[in-house]
């Protein structure tokens, strides 16, 4: 777990101004192992560093991996800089996932803000893909500006097979979706919260507030579950750095069920 | 348990038998004015006739005024540094061509006999076992070491000032299997070690051993010798009930303590450093100026340092209060729901290697304090 | 067909109120269906009517020279358009523009506020109810001032290849 894998790029196509996504796949050709939405695995640039990255691919396609990373430092700069052919290191996959089997026969709402939506992607691709193994389905999706949401194409295609509401901050007149924030969807909406699982991911403090509006509408605390960002290196809760209370946020999440770190959640400096 | 007497003149027989096993001997030796481990040769190398005075801020080797080869109590660094290094190379990689080759690094991991582990430490390395060991992920390199390791416990037959293993519950008198076990006893006319295995291959050294049984009065004065030193803990300021411990600090959380220790903290981390369980590390990917060649570099860390906790846009716990809070809250509440067990064992060494004199047992109080004003 | 009372007492401003007093509201509404593109406020006149959002998306709007309108919120289905007729004086602050088609119940603001000066219950019955909106905006005109999905990194662009 040490070492990382050596991948090649096999394709790689741009989503916003700094956002990039890669499909990757074994230099070695031999079996990948498979992964849970929301788990991440650890991507090397050669000599630039290592970055945790989730995975926003199908894990269904069992030859390849697809990350959505967005430029913010030196290695993940010299991640989008990659061409098709060029390697990079792997190592993985790491980390809790969504409780995918949890979400059969429920009602489940995916909230996702700004670059949110990459680990929850495999998951609305399930539920679009098998409508009927879920008794509903809907995703809002926040972001900066229209030109600034992932996979628009995707969107498009998920808001024939159930409720897609977009939220941003910013836009023109142009712009036929919500101004504002997510929250003032969900609160809005048609929420059902019978037998309804939520799905949260984005920046803390979009997170903070969706809770609040989630519990709100009379969700229980452990029918909400969300994706947590600290800084993790060794991605196996040996370096200590992702500490979060009593969590390893590498090892005991990213993903975690609100009920056991509600006691965390809205606690600064932790 | 089977005890045995070995006299003091033959304390060389012991090491002479571990190097005979093929195991390098670490143990306590004199480095200018602190007491440290590193490689003994033989008896002569450890600090016989002096002792360690130890307080907030303070450390100090005096002449014990008897003979004792461990008069003193805990040396100034843990044994950690033998099992998980400062620093370690994980990997070389290269790139040739555009392809990449990744060539893991590890060492054979040498085999050394521990000479002089305190129950303290014992526990120290059993909670490191659990971070490295006992989990999902394993470092292969440290349980090699882990492995490789022989240890030599000795019982403690005096507490320094910074001592409270006894509040703790992690000695005085050694409570976790070590290979040999030993007290040194001082008497009037006699100097030897009360000496006992506690797995076949510390049977199989104490076997090359001038042995003779010990008599009832020799295993007497050897358990006088740790009742002494826990009745000094008992009796001393920093004894303290560790029942509760982990609530008292979930529950202050938000303690205005915090921000009081932080006004003398200077997040110098020689807490972290010093301390027998903390494990926190880092890594570093360096490569060279050809661009063909790149390393990855293990390393300590502390979370005291100020990017410990970074994520895109600055450091989490970006004050010293909050960075405190964090060590000791991990150390005494956090762990617990991590490993199962408290991630300190009173060896008092993060109180005298404050360089401003933080007593992490005065923390405790002043939170208790807080709680009834 | 629905009455308009029928609207009123369904809309989420109203949920839970008093019969009597929704049905005086009531009694100052009509239904109104607006186009793409029309406008329910336009900022500075006369603040004399409210709405009460059934159908349909209102971007609340402002303007610069030679620019085209800055749009700075939407409202849909169950929010409410227009509070400016509670507070002196009485005028529009911003443009409400019909994003697509709308049905909306209109409600004589000039008719409520009267009964509300009179009827001080009724009164503050509302206030309450149209502070929880004022409220509700106002803390997410400070969560979209906070810029949340940003890139940290001030340099943050994929490389041009």
């Amino acid at each position: 777990m040490n070492t990382p894998r050596v991948f090649t790029v096999l394709e790689r196509r741009p989503d916003t101004h700094d956002t990039v996504t890669l499909t990757i796949g074994p230099s070695d050709g031999q079996p990948l192992p498979g992964f849970t939405p929301g788990q991440f695995n650890m991507l090397y640039s050669f000599g630039a560093g290592e970055v945790p990255i989730s995975f926003s691919g199908m894990p269904s396609l069992p030859d390849t991996y697809t990350h959505t990373l967005r430029v913010m430092g030196k290695a993940t700069a010299a991640l989008a800089a990659l061409s098709p052919g060029d390697q990079l290191g792997v190592r993985g996959p790491f980390g809790r996932g969504w409780p995918m089997a949890e979400l059969r026969g429920k009602h489940v709402v995916v909230v996702a803000g700004g670059l949110g939506l990459a680990p929850l992607q495999p998951v609305l691709e399930a539920l679009a893909a098998q409508p009927e193994h879920y008794a509903g389905s809907q995703l809002f999706y926040g972001g900066r500006r229209p030109q600034e949401l992932l996979y628009t194409e995707r969107l498009a295609a998920w808001a024939e097979q159930f409720e897609v509401q977009l939220s941003v901050d910013q836009a023109d007149a142009n712009w036929q979706g919500h101004i504002g924030v997510i929250t003032q969807l969900l609160a809005s909406s048609r929420l059902s919260t019978d037998n309804t699982v939520a799905l949260v991911c984005g920046p803390e403090i979009m997170m903070r507030f969706t809770v609040q509006a989630l519990q709100q509408r009379g969700l229980a605390d452990s029918a909400i579950y969300l994706s947590m960002e600290r800084n993790m290196h060794c991605a196996i809760g040996h370096c200590g750095h992702c500490q979060w209370g009593p969590n390893f946020v590498c090892k005991d999440g990213p993903v975690f069920c609100f009920a056991d770190i509600a006691p965390w959640f809205f606690r600064r400096a932790v | 348990m089977q005890t045995e007497i070995l006299l003091a003149e033959h304390l060389d027989a012991l090491i002479r038998a571990l190097n005979q096993a093929g195991y390098m001997v670490i143990g306590p030796v004199r480095d200018e004015a602190a007491i440290v481990y590193d490689e003994v040769h033989c008896a002569e190398d450890l600090p016989q006739g002096w002792l360690d005075e130890q307080e907030k801020g303070h450390y100090r080797l005096l002449p014990s005024g008897d003979n004792r080869y461990f008069g003193y109590t805990v040396a100034a660094n843990a044994w950690k540094k033998f099992l998980n290094p400062p620093e370690r190379l994980l990997w070389r990689a290269r790139r040739v061509g555009g392809q990449i080759e990744f060539v893991p690094q590890s060492a054979q991991a040498p085999k050394l006999a521990f000479l002089g582990v305190r129950s303290c430490e014992l526990h120290a390395i059993r909670i490191q076992d659990e971070v490295f060991i006992h989990d999902a992920h394993r470092d292969d390199d440290y349980n090699s070491r882990r492995q490789h390791l022989l240890t030599v416990a000795v019982n403690c037959t005096r507490a320094a000032a910074t001592c409270f293993c006894a509040s703790m519950d992690t000695g005085p008198e050694v409570s976790l299997p070590s290979d040999l076990v030993m007290t040194e006893v001082v008497a009037e006319d006699s100097h030897y070690f009360v000496i006992s295995a506690g797995t076949e291959a510390g049977q199989a050294v104490k076997d090359g051993l001038p042995l003779r049984p010990a008599s009832d009065d020799e295993n007497a004065a050897a358990l006088a010798g740790i009742d002494a030193a826990r009745w000094q803990m008992q009796n001393g300021p920093r004894f303290f009930d560790n029942s509760d411990t982990k609530a008292l600090l979930y529950r202050n959380l938000e303690s205005p303590v915090w921000d009081e220790v932080a006004e003398r903290c200077l997040s110098c981390a020689n807490c972290t450093l010093a301390c027998p369980t903390c494990f926190c590390s880092e890594v570093e990917d360096t490569s060279d100026l050809s661009g063909e060649h790149a390393e990855r570099w293990q390393r300590w860390d502390s979370c005291f340092n100020g990017d410990f906790s970074y994520i895109h846009g600055g450091p989490v716990r970006d004050s010293t209060a909050s960075r405190y809070r964090q060590w000791m809250t991990h150390k005494l509440a956090t762990w617990v729901d991590q490993f199962g067990q408290s991630g300190c064992v009173g060896c008092g060494r993060c109180v005298s290697w404050c360089p401003v004199g933080i007593d992490i047992t005065e923390q405790l109080q002043r939170l208790r304090e807080g709680e009834s004003s | 067909m629905k009455s308009v009372a029928q609207f009123v007492r369904e809309h989420s401003l109203f949920e839970g109120m008093d019969a009597g007093q929704v049905d005086f509201i009531a009694g100052c509404g009509q239904l109104q269906r607006s186009a793409v593109g029309n406008y329910l406020t336009r900022e500075n006149d006369p603040a004399d009517c409210f709405y009460l959002l059934l159908e349909g998306r209102v971007a609340i709007e402002t303007h610069r020279p030679n620019q085209p309108a800055v749009p700075l919120l939407t409202l849909n289905a169950n929010d409410v358009v227009g509070w400016a007729w509670l507070i002196p004086p009485y005028r529009y602050q911003f443009d409400a523009r019909a994003v697509t088609p709308l049905r909306t119940v209109r409600l004589d603001a000039r008719c409520i506020r009267d009964k509300c000066e009179t009827d001080p219950t009724l009164g503050y019955e509302l206030l309450k109810r149209l502070s929880a909106v004022m409220l509700s905006r106002l803390q997410c005109a400070r969560i979209q001032l906070l810029d949340l999905y940003a890139n940290p990194s001030t340099g943050g662009k994929v490389p041009s290849r």
